[in-house]
């Protein structure tokens, strides 16, 4: 029977932002699994993420194949399973794993009431890494890294979250683009939805992508 | 001359025009990406492979990304799609077009023509 050790630390590392961008674009900017390697692939300090493969997705979760980079030493990769569930149209929690240290994150977006000068939106990341053995005594390396990726890995966002935001406000939909007529392209016309639209044609072809397992399974059946 | 020039397109009466940028700023950038108030788009001009001046929204369609001209070749910045010349996606497995917008070329400047 599973046993929790209890000689586990965790770790806990928040980072608050702000921008003017509506919450629910925090829940799509997790979810377009596809912007990965072409926002988020390319650092000075050689870290980053390869191309993440979509195995499942539905209205409200997603689990995604993840593979980054570290910085400095980037030939080292790692892989990660990544589990996505929007628990709310402005949330999300995530569950990973860091060379097989689990991890649970938090992305949450609500409107800011604080000082107006700073955005609209107050974006909270919050990430809990579940620390045993020798990991421990690393807590202090894994902050300072983890601090530092997702520092980067917001200001590649914001640009995004930024410029969609500006374009739903100008009438713009998924897969159409803004309206055809001019005098049309004043006013949000698309709220959420879930699953977001694919266009990379390999972005479910992993042989592990649920879909495709009745050809890998020795039982073809689903049930 | 300038080969836009010799398409010597004939603006119909009525219809407004707008200068997206001056023929210098295309020779020393290749392209010029430029949010137009009054037509609330954003646009990408750039000469094509023939060396004729062509205009294009660069919100890309899919989920308003940035299209940018990448040695020669239109491609959204957030997603990688690729766009021929006459703005159909490439590498998608939907059907997706840029839209693409009527230009001209007077004097050093490209404009544009548009129905409000």
């Amino acid at each position: 029977m599973f046993s929790l050790n209890m000689s586990y630390k965790l770790l806990n590392i928040r980072l608050i932002r702000h921008s003017n961008a509506a919450p629910e674009l925090n829940v799509w900017n997790i979810f377009d699994a596809e912007h990965a390697p072409f926002m988020h692939g390319k650092r000075k300090t050689g870290e980053g993420m390869d191309p993440s493969y979509i195995l499942f997705e539905n209205d409200e979760m997603n689990v995604t194949l993840d593979t980054q980079r570290l910085p400095v030493l980037s030939f080292i990769r790692y892989r990660s399973i990544m589990v996505h569930i929007a628990t709310s149209d402005h949330s999300v929690v995530q569950y990973s794993s860091f060379f097989g240290v689990p991890i649970v994150q938090k992305y949450s977006a609500i409107p800011n009431t604080g000082n107006p000068a700073l955005g609209k939106t107050r974006y909270t990341i919050e990430i809990v890494f579940y620390l045993t053995g020798f990991w421990k005594p690393l807590a202090p390396l894994i902050k300072k890294y983890v601090t530092f990726w997702l520092g980067n890995t917001w200001v590649e966002d914001l640009v995004m979250k930024e410029r969609r935001e500006k374009f739903l406000e100008l009438g713009f939909k998924d897969m159409a683009g803004l309206p055809r007529e001019v005098s049309e392209r004043n006013s949000r016309q698309q709220k959420l939805k879930l699953p977001l639209p694919r266009v990379l044609s390999e972005v479910d072809e992993h042989p592990f992508a649920f879909k495709r397992l009745t050809e890998i399974l020795v039982d073809p059946k689903l049930e | 001359m300038d080969p836009a020039v010799t398409k010597n397109i004939q603006i119909p009466p009525g219809f407004p025009e707008l200068k997206v940028c001056s023929l210098t700023e295309l020779a020393t950038s290749n392209s010029v990406i430029r949010f137009i108030e009054t037509l609330r788009d954003e646009v990408i001009a750039f000469r094509d492979s023939e060396g004729s001046v062509a205009v294009f929204s660069s919100v890309c369609p899919h989920l308003a990304g940035e299209i940018i001209l990448d040695n020669g070749n239109l491609r959204c910045r957030w997603h990688g799609l690729k766009f021929n010349a006459e703005g159909r996606a490439l590498n998608c497995r939907a059907k997706l077009s840029m839209r693409k917008y009527d230009s001209f070329v007077r004097g050093e400047d490209v404009f544009i023509k548009y129905e409000l």
